[in-house]
């Protein structure tokens, strides 16, 4: 018999969950409580998202001057 | 000559910048000033901080390289510096009230579970579709400002500029489970601040 999970167990193991790190008695408890919990559901749909929405958002280049400049300063260090 | 071949190491280029050559150094800032800038952005959530700390990391590191032991890598060592330069600038910036992401964090009832059941929890996941990228891009920046320092340097150095979680590890000295731990919780609060935007009750 798995004891069930609630749904602050369920989010405290999502990491583990994802990377495949849950020991099987664990994986299956976490699927039973997804199975029968749409929240839980949808916040790991959010979970696994947020990293990725998050990088794509703060993607930046090297702004030019930046380089520059910072060629600049290090020249004074060679100085 | 300022270039290196494709096949240097960085150890190689540092072995040569010891030994003399200067232009050994201007290898090693070409390799790592992009993701060291980003690394800064995303840390501090300023642009014009990013160019300080980017310009102090590697002004530190050009003068402190010769106590560079190799006993780590050298890129371990140079995102250690870089985020240590991040955590002083932060102290000694302007002052900048911002209310930390914790609030963000989810919430549950005495039995466990969810506390809202109201909401539509998965709204966080499509975001993209109903925000303009520049707008995400201030918005997301200026959270991660909002998210502890030990959360912040953990969400950036692995989900962000995406580092080896082992190397994370050793550049914040700290355990690979202490790692997990700020990384789960970072990301719960990162995840709550886009389920704020996506139902317009972030702040």
């Amino acid at each position: 018999m798995i004891r069930p999970l609630n749904c602050r167990e369920t989010v405290a193991r999502l990491m583990d969950y994802l990377e495949g790190r849950l020991p099987s008695r664990q994986r299956r408890a976490l699927d039973a409580h997804l199975d029968e919990c749409p929240r839980c559901r949808e916040f790991l749909d959010s979970y696994r998202a947020t990293p990725v929405i998050v990088r794509r958002a703060t993607v930046v280049s090297l702004p030019a001057g930046v380089a520059t400049r910072l060629r600049k300063a290090l020249r004074r260090c060679h100085d | 000559m300022t270039s290196c071949g494709p096949e240097e190491t960085d150890v190689a280029l540092v072995d040569r910048f010891l030994g003399g050559d200067p232009h050994a150094f201007d290898a090693l800032v070409s390799r790592y000033e992009r993701r060291i800038y980003s690394l800064c952005l995303r840390l501090s959530g300023h642009p014009g901080d990013a160019e300080d700390i980017l310009q102090d990391t590697f002004m530190q590191v050009f003068r402190k390289l010769r106590t560079f032991r190799g006993e780590a890598k050298f890129s371990t060592w140079l995102y250690r510096v870089a985020t240590n330069a991040a955590l002083m600038h932060r102290r000694k910036a302007r002052d900048r009230k911002m209310e930390s992401l914790e609030q963000y964090l989810p919430e549950f009832r005495r039995d466990g579970r969810h506390k809202r059941i109201d909401v539509d929890y998965s709204a966080a996941a499509r975001i993209e579709a109903h925000i303009q990228k520049k707008e995400r891009t201030k918005l997301l920046l200026a959270a991660i400002a909002r998210l502890p320092a030990t959360y912040r340097k953990a969400v950036v150095m692995c989900d962000l500029e995406e580092l080896d979680s082992h190397q994370v590890a050793e550049v914040l000295r700290v355990s690979p489970q202490t790692l997990r731990q700020r990384l789960h919780r970072g990301r719960l609060m990162l995840r709550g601040y886009l389920d704020a935007i996506a139902h317009g009750r972030h702040a």
